[in-house]
């Protein structure tokens, strides 16, 4: 694993504007950033990433199914009482779910380590399916990169094929509603990819705002922006806020199908990270981690503290092993909160990756990273796209 | 290959586009709604959507509607090495390889659909097509009216947060 400069393509900035890569540019900082690139040989892929990928996703899945079995496990994730039982059908029917991501610290050596799932509301995915694949084939055709180059990027094929199968099976009710948050360019933009998917794969589909989602008179039946019922929604909308919502309550007459279903709301929060280092202790690709009994208390040295649903790096505190103190800001500071072993991300020439491992339908299958200047990545941080040689 | 072969967007982008890994540059009209796709003429025949009769028709009419050029070597520039074929064996019309097409839906009926129409699928990859080499693209459908509904009851959680990915 490298970090390779590059002279940027001249012409990346109209091919993003023309591939309705809108976000390429966020409050005029560069969130495209192609001044380098990682490069990753196929075992380092294939053996620490999909495999470890793989087998964290399976232990993922065998997690919910213990979560959804017992009462004991959904209060330790201060699931809220009201949507248990909810949460638990929705497993017990396999209800289909779409795409994850999972979040490793890996610096080419040894076990890529969890850092987080983000398993219902995951972005930064138009750049790393599609964007990340035109640059690759740019820099082979110009030279940059040699000609066998490849890139661990399967995903636009694989969220197709996975739209395709659920509709094929009568998984997915249609048309299919695509919602995301008014006014947010960069969850609209991931939300119109998908939706780009789900009609490439013949489903019939229609766009809103969440904002617009309006509610029958009946107390269950869901309105799109045009007065009609949404029978299946996909949205980019966590389910921690529905629960808040005045809507929220609404959900459990299932007169909606919702993707990524609802038991994915169990992954979402990083109290199963704990729940995992219980059952998997000592795996060599998961953190130890704990459900913070005493979130009051000063965080002893090698710890990060981390809210159960904070996003995008916000309210994160660490201590590094040697006192030093880190904090981030952000607006999730109430609620309860993980300790996880500090393990930070590794250097090259000042930028600190991390790997975003992407899951389709169960199958791992593609990678985008993102790098910040700090150790915490946050919404400030870039892509850098990657190849694999050799 | 660790990556997608073909890429396109059909909603996204400015036009449509279509990228191969490695290879030429297909233009291929969005699916459109209402339409029956078949990955070959047998794979029509096994659907039993219509009769063998139909499937043969619909297809020799979907390669009659393909771009056609007066060599192979030019259709072979614009679609790439052994991506062509001679139309009908007289060695004057050559067409990109189409072994895929669409049909309206309820074609050979009384009733198709206003929505479909025949035509040539030769740029695509076949993902989202079932093993059986079908897939419908659907018409929106007549949908539930909801008369009296009340709005605003989603997104005020996280209006404080900024976006809500992760």
């Amino acid at each position: 694993m490298q970090r390779r400069p590059l002279v940027p393509r001249l012409h990346w900035r109209q091919q993003a504007e023309q591939h309705g890569f809108a976000f390429h540019t966020i409050d005029g900082a560069p969130y495209w950033d192609e001044r380098a690139c990682y490069v990753f040989t196929l075992e380092q892929i294939e053996r620490d990433i999909e495999d470890a990928t793989q087998e964290i996703h399976a232990m993922a899945l065998d997690l919910v199914d213990a979560v959804c079995g017992s009462e004991r496990l959904m209060e330790r994730l201060h699931v809220p009482r009201d949507y248990r039982d909810w949460i638990a059908r929705s497993w017990r029917r396999r209800d289909p779910h779409l795409y994850g991501r999972i979040d490793l610290a890996y610096d080419g050596q040894g076990p890529a380590k969890l850092y987080e799932f983000n398993y219902d509301t995951p972005t930064a995915l138009f750049e790393a399916a599609y964007f990340q694949w035109l640059w690759l084939e740019d820099r082979i055709a110009d030279g940059a990169l040699p000609n066998g180059a490849d890139q661990y990027n399967g995903l636009q094929e694989a969220l197709i094929e996975a739209f395709g199968a659920m509709a094929r099976e009568r998984r997915l009710r249609t048309p299919l509603h695509f919602a995301a948050h008014a006014g947010h360019a960069e969850d609209g933009g991931t939300v119109d990819y998908l939706r780009d998917c789900a009609h490439q794969a013949g489903i019939a589909t229609h766009r809103l705002d969440v904002e617009a989602i309006g509610l029958g008179d009946d107390g269950r039946t869901f309105a799109d922006d045009r007065g009609r019922a949404i029978t299946s929604l996909f949205k980019l909308y966590p389910y921690e806020f529905m629960f808040e919502d005045a809507f929220g309550p609404a959900l459990v007459h299932d007169a909606m199908q919702l993707v990524e279903p609802p038991w994915k709301a169990l992954l979402s929060n990083k109290g199963a990270l704990a729940l995992l280092w219980e059952r998997h202790r000592g795996h060599p690709n998961l953190l130890d981690c704990r459900i913070d009994d005493a979130p009051c208390e000063a965080l002893a040295a090698g710890w990060v503290r981390k809210p159960f649903f904070s996003r995008e790096g916000a309210n994160i505190a660490a201590v590094t092993p040697s006192g030093e103190r880190l904090a981030t800001a952000g607006p999730y500071a109430d609620g309860p909160q993980v300790r996880q072993a500090w393990h930070p991300l590794p250097h090259f020439d000042g930028g600190h990756p991390l790997i975003g491992s992407w899951v389709v339908g169960d199958r791992a299958c593609g990678m985008g990273i993102r790098e910040d200047d700090g150790p915490i990545t946050m919404n400030t941080s870039r892509f850098v796209p990657h190849a694999i040689v050799g | 290959m660790k990556r997608s072969r073909t890429l396109r967007l059909a909603l996204l982008a400015a036009s449509p586009v279509a990228l191969t890994a490695c290879g030429p540059e297909y233009i291929d009209p969005p699916p459109q709604p209402g339409s029956l796709e078949y990955a070959s003429v047998q794979a029509c025949y096994d659907a039993d959507d219509m009769g063998d009769w139909e499937c043969d028709h619909a297809y020799a009419q979907a390669r009659g509607l393909a771009p056609a050029f007066a060599s192979e070597a030019a259709c072979e520039a614009v679609y790439g090495d052994e991506a062509c074929e001679d139309f009908d064996g007289w060695n004057y019309r050559f067409i990109p390889k189409t072994k895929a097409f669409a049909t309206p839906y309820g074609y050979g009926t009384s009733r198709v659909s206003p929505f479909g129409s025949i035509r040539p699928i030769y740029g695509q990859s076949l993902a989202g097509f079932d093993a059986r080499g079908r897939r419908v693209v659907e018409v929106d459908p007549p949908r539930q009216e909801v008369p009296r509904a009340s709005r605003g009851g989603f997104g005020n959680s996280g209006s404080s947060r900024g976006g809500w990915g992760g």
